[in-house]
């Protein structure tokens, strides 16, 4: 099939050309100011990918959203609602049982399923009550941030006794072996498999690219969209977990435009807004891409305002040049 | 003699590998009505966008009046006079009527838009055409499909036409409204105005035209008077061969029911629908635009809601039923809307071969990229699909080529009951023969095929038995011998024709 083909897995070229342009920037900047050796070190490479490792999370499920011709606005809220049912739940089992491994693994259960009922809402809204996604999902993109503030009764949760368990240490620090990272990478190896290989991935193809055709072939649509939506919950659950984690907290206020930034990762990584187009490589990219302007602004004292006039062009040249070779 | 309005000469356009007019001659007199008639895909719309300035020809020229003619587009085209009127139409539903007359044309002294002195602009162009009835102030989507179009036609008044071209005009018209068109083109023609009159129906060219233009495979053919031309003479002349060459028959013998609907009715349309399908049968179903067979196929498909009724498919009696669970019965529908609903045109040719029955080319959901692409290569090979490969994107192939892969996709499906759905809509001549055969073939091994079509000969060339669907109400089937086509257009068109 086309989309396992070495060819199309490499695939999409215009996000590799992203990546390389953004690098050759950074080194051309390197030549020029000199001194700034840390750039291309492996502490800083351990950095972008430490901080990446959440939107790359949050991207897998909003690649499989934009696919099926949707999007979903509500996972910044989402994730901060996750954080906060993590730390509550967490509080609550530690308080009544004694026993932190089984708080953690109840807490960690009960926040990627706090995820997963988001999606699941989400799905129904879109399916059920054929809501735009994009109303749908800034419905639940307020629900969900009110929802988090009032659980946290407004301030931040911190854990019981200051006593932060060794998982979480783990997880909240920078390495090459972090777990979340590795979670990251199977992830995002099951989520291709899922698109490629699956009855399930063809389906969702097809969904985005003609729903009408994929009715025709009697494809369940709706139970599509459904899966699509719910699958992006336990994603963006899992991604809230991990934010819990790096930010030893259960904060209301944490995931600030994370949907804006992910939508333009994934975007920049080849998906399209109408559906039916995106790979898990691209989505990959696109967060990178961000991942290094935001960190290489930050180290060569590039002002800040060049951090979104950058992605910003970058977004628009992507898009249009995908568009024209398209046509 | 005095110029004519245009005159063409060898004007050529192609799309990439495909030509779609391959050296086209025409003159258009000033005050005549011209009909230009042609199969589907004989370049009659490329022919239209190039005169409308929608599309630049690739070589030939082009005189309006005597002068140079080379519109830059559209807007170009409109300031020389001339207007085109497009199938669908091009209306903002929303706004008044007279809001979209003068879209784009209207009067204003410092940007504010002199509604008094329009009005009157519009009402005056309203009533010259013969239908003062309209009232300036509705919503154009309140009115009917036959004033909707008026409004258009206003619209080109407006800007002093000198050519209009209305590509079927009564596709979405009654009886009664396609009259009062007809009197509105000789309104029109009395003006001095030259109307380009695109139609598949012989017997509204003859009653409205005064010339004729006939087009196939991207050339003009033929050109003369309609009165000095038979029927039969035009037809052979947009085919190109006889009817036997393009009709091929394969022998085949009726067995048992395998689809049996009684007094099927959906919402709104058909009203009432009963008929019995047999295996190794082909069984017609003529009528007009709107009247109810698309939604026949589509309420029996589960495409589109039933009211009442029973549908049978071998033994199973279910009135409702999802695609998925009619695929599985044995039905398979060829869309009539190949690029928006029948094919995902983004998609590769193997996807949509495969994609309504994936669960052989899959182990427990997993797919097998290998098998998918050699099942699809296979289909694609027996209907001789032209083609790259089978990961090549729907939309790089031609109509026909494309209508191919939809039928692929049936047979991969190992559909028993095929609903055709106007199999030949947009598909060039040579593979129309190719899939009129393939009919045959399929009834030769005992499949039962229904088909949908607004082409009568087609109908008669292809079917064993023909009913006819007339506002909703099915009617009895009968053998195609019974048949003449007077008695399919007089059932078709219900009580109307008597009026006259």
């Amino acid at each position: 099939m086309p989309d396992v083909s070495p060819k199309r897995l490499a695939l999409p070229a215009g996000p590799w050309a992203g990546f390389a342009a953004v690098l050759l920037l950074f080194a051309a900047l390197l030549g020029y100011e000199g001194g700034h050796g840390t750039f291309l070190s492996g502490g800083n490479l351990e950095v972008l990918l430490h901080e990446g490792t959440i939107p790359a999370v949050v991207a897998l499920g909003m690649l499989l959203v934009l696919i099926s011709g949707g999007i979903d606005l509500s996972v910044g809220a989402v994730v901060a609602l996750v954080t906060v049912v993590t730390m509550r739940v967490y509080t609550a089992v530690l308080a009544s049982s004694g026993s932190g491994p089984e708080a953690s693994l109840t807490a960690v259960a009960a926040g990627v399923l706090a995820g997963g009922l988001c999606g699941v809402a989400n799905g129904l809204l879109v399916t059920r009550l054929d809501l735009p996604p994009f109303v749908a999902t800034l419905g639940m993109f307020g629900v969900a941030r009110g929802l988090a503030v009032w659980l946290a009764e407004r301030t931040t949760l911190a854990f019981p006794g200051g006593v932060t368990p060794d998982w979480v240490v783990t997880v909240g620090k920078t390495s090459f072996l972090n777990p979340g990272l590795l979670s990251l990478l199977i992830l995002a190896a099951l989520v291709a498999v899922l698109l490629h290989l699956t009855v399930f991935g063809r389906h969702l193809y097809a969904v985005g690219s003609n729903e009408a055709t994929a009715r025709l072939c009697g494809v369940d649509v709706r139970r599509t969209k459904l899966g699509v939506y719910a699958l992006s919950g336990l994603l963006t659950g899992w991604a809230g977990v991990l934010m819990f984690a790096h930010s030893n907290s259960g904060n209301p206020t944490l995931g600030e435009q994370l949907e804006l930034d992910v939508i333009t990762a994934v975007v920049i990584g080849g998906a399209s807004l109408g559906g039916g187009r995106g790979t898990v490589v691209g989505a990959l990219l696109g967060v990178a891409i961000l991942g290094l302007i935001k960190n290489g602004v930050s180290l060569f004292n590039v002002p800040v305002e060049m951090q979104y006039i950058l992605i910003g062009v970058l977004l628009l040249a992507n898009v249009a040049l995908g568009r024209r070779r398209g046509r | 003699m005095t110029a004519p309005r245009l005159r063409m000469t060898g004007v050529r356009k192609s799309y990439g590998p495909t030509h779609a007019l391959r050296g086209v001659d025409l003159e258009l007199a000033a005050g005549e009505v011209h009909a230009l008639v042609g199969e589907n895909g004989a370049g009659k719309s490329t022919l239209m966008k190039v005169i409308s300035g929608a599309e630049t020809p690739d070589a030939g020229t082009m005189e309006f009046d005597g002068a140079a003619y080379q519109p830059a587009g559209p807007q170009a085209a409109r300031r020389r006079g001339v207007a085109m009127i497009y199938q669908e139409l091009a209306v903002c539903p929303h706004l008044s009527v007279e809001a979209n007359v003068l879209l784009g044309l209207e009067s204003a002294s410092a940007g504010f838009l002199k509604k008094a002195a329009d009005r009157e602009r519009v009402r005056a162009a309203l009533a010259e055409l013969g239908h003062p009835e309209i009232d300036p102030a509705a919503p154009v989507e309140t009115l009917s499909p036959a004033a909707r179009q008026v409004v258009e036609i206003a619209r080109a008044l407006l800007t002093d036409v000198k050519l209009l071209v209305l590509d079927e005009p009564t596709s979405a018209l009654t009886q009664d409204d396609a009259r009062r068109l007809f009197e509105l083109i000789a309104r029109l023609k009395a003006r001095g105005v030259t109307v380009v009159y695109i139609s598949h129906f012989l017997e509204e060219i003859e009653a409205v035209a005064d010339r004729f233009t006939v087009l196939r495979d991207g050339l003009s053919v033929g050109t003369g008077r309609v009165k000095d031309v038979t029927r039969s003479r035009l037809v052979e002349m947009m085919v190109g061969r006889s009817v036997d060459e393009q009709y091929p028959r394969v022998p085949h013998t009726p067995g048992d029911v395998v689809l049996d609907l009684s007094d099927l009715a959906g919402a709104p349309l058909p009203r009432s629908a009963s008929l019995t399908l047999r295996r190794g049968e082909i069984l017609g179903l003529a009528g007009l635009v709107g009247s109810g067979r698309t939604e026949l196929l589509r309420a029996v498909y589960g495409l589109a809601p039933v009211r009442r009724g029973t549908v049978k498919v071998h033994t199973v009696t279910a009135a409702t039923a999802t695609p998925a669970e009619r695929i599985r019965q044995g039905l398979g529908l060829l869309s009539e809307d190949r690029k928006e609903e029948g094919l995902t045109l983004t998609r590769s040719l193997a996807d949509n071969v495969t994609l309504s029955r994936l669960g052989p080319l899959a182990r427990l959901g997993f797919l097998s990229p290998a098998r998918v692409r050699e099942t699809a290569a296979a289909q694609l090979a027996r209907l001789g699909v032209k083609h790259r490969d089978a990961d090549q994107p729907a939309g790089e192939l031609s109509g026909g080529n494309q209508q191919k892969v939809a039928l692929a996709r049936l047979l991969h499906q190992d559909a028993d009951v095929f609903l055709l759905d106007e199999p030949t809509r947009g598909v060039d001549v040579a593979s129309k023969a190719d899939i009129y055969r393939l009919v045959g073939e399929l009834a030769a091994a005992g499949k039962a095929v229904l088909v949908v079509s607004s082409y009568l000969p087609e109908l008669f060339g292809v079917c064993d038995r023909i009913a006819v669907m007339a506002r909703g109400v099915l009617g009895p089937a009968r053998p195609v011998g019974d048949w003449s086509p007077e008695q399919v257009i007089a059932a078709a068109t219900g009580g109307e024709m008597k009026q006259h």
